[in-house]
């Protein structure tokens, strides 16, 4: 049971039809692109499409976790639904910010022949800028120590999404030179 | 497990996840995808032994 194989187990929920348009975000994503931090769960943000409706506006993994037991993936604990080891937690799309990252996610070959949908480093930078804890501030270091951010694509959604202040803050509390600025 | 024994686990085990975090900063953002997921995996796995051995003292220091 490794990382690995829970992301392949993932993205064979896609060739499967089980969901839809997906991409691994957060840490896990991260790491595809560039360095990590230490985590113990998998991120993946899903269209609402994915999740059961309750009420009108709760969202449920109903139909997802009915899938998933068929694959012999039951087990839960608080982080998410175990998949080979790994706590998965699915994440619906929640903002127009989301639904960019979805349409913009790329493919990521993690393995021979196994490739997983991820966001793009520059879709991670604005995620944990808005998030805004030390840890996301941390996560945009590793991104741009990693070179892989292209600063055109980021000052686009910065501006897109009004992050302008969030980006600021960041430069400030990281000591960073503004590689946005003019 | 002697509470020596859990102390040494714990030390041997922080000390590989010091070493992996270093190798980590190392060349990070070259290694291939499939070797950095495998340190993920090992630094889950160390966690969850320091995890165990935090809970199990719990248990001896309630006992």
């Amino acid at each position: 049971m490794a990382l690995a194989d829970s992301l392949r187990a993932i993205a064979s929920l896609k060739d499967r039809g089980i969901i839809g348009r997906y991409a691994t975000t957060r840490a896990v994503a991260a790491v595809l692109h560039s360095a990590a931090v230490m985590t113990r769960d998998v991120d993946v943000l899903l269209e609402v499409a994915a999740f059961d409706r309750f009420a009108g506006s709760l969202l449920l993994t109903t139909r997802l976790d009915a899938a998933l037991a068929a694959l012999g993936y039951s087990e839960r604990d608080r982080e998410g639904i175990i998949v080979e080891g790994w706590p998965v937690r699915f994440i619906p799309v929640a903002s127009d910010l989301d639904e960019a990252a979805l349409d913009d996610s790329i493919s990521v070959e993690v393995a021979p022949g196994v490739a997983v949908q991820a966001l793009t480093p520059e879709h991670l930078v604005v995620k944990a800028l808005l998030i805004g804890r030390t840890k996301d501030f941390e996560r945009i270091d590793r991104l741009l120590d990693g070179c892989v951010v292209d600063p055109d694509r980021l000052r686009e959604l910065i501006v897109r999404f009004g992050l302008a202040r969030a980006w600021s803050d960041y430069c400030t509390v990281s000591g960073r030179p503004d590689m946005l600025a003019p | 497990m002697t509470n020596d024994a859990d102390r040494q686990l714990a030390t041997a085990t922080v000390a590989r996840m010091v070493e992996t975090k270093a190798l980590w900063r190392g060349d990070q953002a070259r290694l291939p995808v499939a070797r950095k997921l495998e340190i993920l995996d090992e630094l889950k796995t160390d966690w969850e032994v320091l995890q165990a051995l935090r809970h199990g003292r719990e248990g001896r220091d309630k006992a």
